[in-house]
């Protein structure tokens, strides 16, 4: 098995926050031995949440007059490290990622500093 | 390098270490695409280098008129015949510069070595000299002068003890030479034999006491002297003494064969000063010079900068890779790094700078390493956005802010400006503020940032987070960066309140705006037009398992917390899974350094220290060694364990606790890994 050399800057959402949890437990993880969980992988993954859709709006003092608007899909940002290669030189994402995976730069809240996202 | 000093005697000097400096630059200046801060790198091995870094020398004289000085005058030598430069003697309650016929502890114009001695310290060393000498004539064990619990003995362990507190109450760390002795005659001249026969037993017996009475005395070297050859051919004495004299000679080379650390400095070639028992004034200096010799030879053999199996400093990196400057060929003992994004850090024009994907920083000259990082702050530089409302109550005036104003920390122009008003107005009610209060919701958090004052003097700001913990910061002519961290940051405000601080009007430089979900401030991560994340940062893999000893040795660092708690930030050597690993931690526990031997996957031995700040730079030294571990933190020793244990196959240094978890985040200007259990003395130089 071969591993790619670059990073691969993708966003994803998923219908909930567990559903997000779930397939990033499933990269793999481990327990210390104060029972702490850690991810056994080195990709950097930005939990993003129900990003803003519309912003809140504050009185002078702060005080919100009407709520933010949210979306309802829960957003995670990944910068993949060292995936691996396939036959064709394509590269192979952890399964079930693909399927969440968004295109499009609609609500493009969040950047991994030194990159640009492109579709 | 050989160079000459007084009295035609010749010594190795430190210019062999400052050989092996320049060797070590060049090396890793050679493999390395990235090196800088070379001045501090130099600082760190001259430190390593224990002949400077432990300069001051504490040496013991003592015995009976030898040993006191019974010559047949003053030196010849003029320099010896004025205060020794930097060259103290204990006086019973201080150390008084050492001068001929006003303290040296000798017969009126007389001396014994300890004029030379601090004379050739100071052409050859850059330390002081501090000498603790006890001594009287016709004194032996014979009589019941020395043994244990004799008074000379007594007064020997008294003074002793007495100026090695007066060192450490005055913080003036230094290297334990050891005791030079020089006697023997009067257990010649006064019987019975059988006591000479005994003199060996007795001189351990001697030893060992005073190296269990004295402070950190425990492994005290012990330079002796043997009788001189005439001394058993003298014609002013008789028989018996001749023939004790034989006997006790023969006894004075036996003893350095059972007494532990000793040397025994041969007199047979010195002259006397006519009587056939006291050396002359030449022949003292030329002792001086043997004892010189032998504590010099012994600083420059234990030099820690030689001794290091590897070695790391701020200094040489790659894309991936933190060079070691020790081993200096291969197989080198760079560490691995990784980080998945650009990262900024202070550069060493003092201005911030990128540092691009897998490129370790050298940030303020030190190593940093973070952990990920997102700013959700989506402008962190331009007021001007709407990201931040405008706002002004009461009589204050709506805020007034500028785009790309002043020249920023980073060098450029892209700091924006902040003009705010209260118009006189005082009460709470009173506001020319820009705010943002949504950037994050309910995690713990730091909000940070840039100010300057763009006016003379300096302003008090009104600057707080979404939950009201305030921080009335003065705002001066040069850039400084201010933090609030709480247990639920959401945004910031910034500008003035008529209930806040005293100022009515502000002009300030703003940059570098960064509200993060760690609980401390982090290195900015600028953000333009979205919240923007730098990867964690991890290091391991260096060395191999020649550079490491299972038995013993000792973990070495220069490090400082960038936060005073938190998770375990640890640096440890192990086999690279948490079976066998003695790790070094900054703890959990607010301020604390651990010590932590894990051994068959259980942990062995658990020390620790609380220290007054661990965002200070600290030097911390872990000696293991079955039954013998010890945590040095800043010069003291600071706990112990006997417990006994037994690790194998350590075989990798990394900056997390083995397998790869708890990673070191901080400050690092030194990593050193020893192969041996370094005495007490090396450790306290180590991490003085």
């Amino acid at each position: 098995m071969t591993y790619s050399s670059n990073h691969h800057y993708k966003k994803y959402n998923f219908n909930s926050k567990e559903e997000a949890e779930n397939h990033i437990t499933n990269l793999g993880t481990f327990e210390g031995e104060g029972g702490e969980i850690y991810p056994l992988h080195r990709h950097t993954i930005v939990k993003l949440g129900f990003l803003l859709i519309e912003d809140a709006i504050y009185d002078e003092d702060g005080n919100e007059i009407s709520p933010a608007i949210h979306s309802d899909k829960y957003s995670v940002d990944v910068l993949w490290k060292e995936l691996p290669v396939g036959e064709l030189d394509e590269v192979l994402f952890p399964e079930g990622w693909s399927e969440k995976e968004l295109i499009g730069l609609e609500n493009y809240k969040h950047n991994f500093y030194g990159y640009t996202y492109e579709e | 390098m050989i160079f000459g000093i007084g009295i035609g005697i010749q010594f190795t000097s430190g210019a062999g270490i400052r050989s092996l400096i320049s060797q070590l630059l060049s090396s890793l200046r050679s493999r390395s695409t990235y090196y800088e801060n070379e001045d501090d790198t130099r600082t760190i091995l001259n430190d390593l280098d224990k002949s400077s870094s432990c300069d001051n020398i504490l040496l013991l004289i003592a015995g009976q008129s030898n040993a006191k000085g019974s010559t047949e005058g003053l030196p010849s030598e003029s320099y010896l015949n004025q205060p020794i430069p930097d060259t103290y003697i204990w006086t019973g309650s201080q150390f008084d510069q050492l001068e001929v016929d006003v303290n040296n502890g000798s017969y009126t114009n007389k001396h014994g070595i300890e004029l030379n001695f601090g004379y050739l310290s100071q052409l050859n060393r850059t330390g002081k000299v501090y000498i603790v000498k006890v001594s009287e004539g016709s004194t032996g064990f014979v009589d019941n002068r020395w043994n244990p619990g004799d008074d000379l003995y007594n007064e020997l362990v008294n003074d002793s003890n007495a100026a090695i507190a007066y060192l450490d109450a005055n913080n003036i760390s230094y290297y334990f030479s050891g005791l030079y002795w020089n006697q023997g005659e009067q257990d010649t001249v006064q019987g019975p034999t059988a006591t000479a026969e005994q003199y060996n037993i007795t001189l351990g017996a001697f030893v060992s006491g005073l190296r269990s009475s004295i402070t950190g005395a425990s492994n005290m070297r012990f330079m002796f002297t043997r009788l001189s050859e005439f001394y058993t051919v003298r014609t002013n004495t008789n028989d018996l003494t001749r023939s004790r004299s034989v006997i006790v000679r023969a006894r004075q080379v036996l003893a350095n064969t059972e007494i532990s650390n000793s040397e025994l400095i041969n007199q047979d070639d010195l002259t006397h000063t006519g009587d056939q028992v006291h050396y002359d004034s030449a022949s003292q200096n030329i002792l001086a010079s043997r004892v010189f010799s032998l504590v010099n030879n012994e600083i420059t053999s234990s030099n820690l900068l030689e001794k290091a199996s590897i070695l790391i400093t701020p200094t040489g990196y790659d894309v991936g890779s933190i060079n070691a400057i020790k081993p200096s060929e291969t197989p080198f003992a760079d560490l691995t790094f990784t980080r998945n994004t650009t990262a900024t850090r202070i550069g060493g024009d003092g201005y911030i700078t990128d540092e691009a994907v897998n490129v370790p920083r050298i940030s303020e000259n030190v190593w940093l390493f973070e952990p990920q990082a997102t700013n959700y702050a989506t402008y962190s530089n331009d007021l001007t956005q709407p990201f931040y409302t405008k706002s002004n109550s009461g009589v204050g005036a709506l805020p007034i802010v500028t785009a790309n104003y002043s020249i920023s920390p980073d060098g450029t122009q892209n700091a924006s400006r902040l003009q705010c008003d209260l118009n006189g107005g005082n009460t709470s009610s009173d506001h020319s503020y820009v705010f943002n209060v949504g950037a994050v919701t309910g995690n713990d958090g730091n909000v940070s940032v840039y100010l300057k004052n763009n006016e003379s003097g300096s302003k008090v700001v009104y600057f707080r987070n979404t939950f009201g913990t305030i921080d009335n910061v003065t705002v001066t002519g040069t850039w400084q960066r201010f933090n609030i961290s709480n247990s639920d940051t959401r945004g910031l405000y910034l500008g003035l309140r008529g209930n806040q601080g005293n100022s009515d009007t502000c002009d300030i430089s703003v940059y570098g705006i960064q509200i993060e979900d760690n609980t401390f401030a982090t290195s900015i991560v600028p953000a333009n037009g979205t919240s923007s994340t730098r990867g964690g940062e991890f290091s391991s893999d260096s060395g191999d398992s020649t550079m490491f000893n299972d038995s013993e040795g000792v973990l070495y660092a220069e490090l400082s917390g960038l936060t005073t708690n938190g998770s375990n930030r640890i640096i440890s050597i192990s086999d690279g899974s948490n079976n066998e690993a003695v790790r070094l931690k900054l703890s959990s526990t607010s301020n604390r350094i651990d010590f932590e031997i894990r051994d068959g996957g259980v942990s062995v031995v658990g020390l620790n220290y609380t220290t007054s700040d661990i965002t200070a730079f600290h030097k911390v030294a872990l000696k293991y060694k079955s039954g013998d571990c010890a945590l040095w933190v800043d010069g003291v020793e600071r706990s112990t364990s006997a417990v006994a244990f037994s690790l194998s196959g350590l075989n990798e240094l990394a900056l997390n606790q083995g397998e790869g978890t708890n990673p070191f985040y901080g400050n690092l200007k030194c990593v050193a890994i020893y192969k041996e259990a370094l005495t007490d003395t090396e450790l306290q130089c180590l991490t003085s």
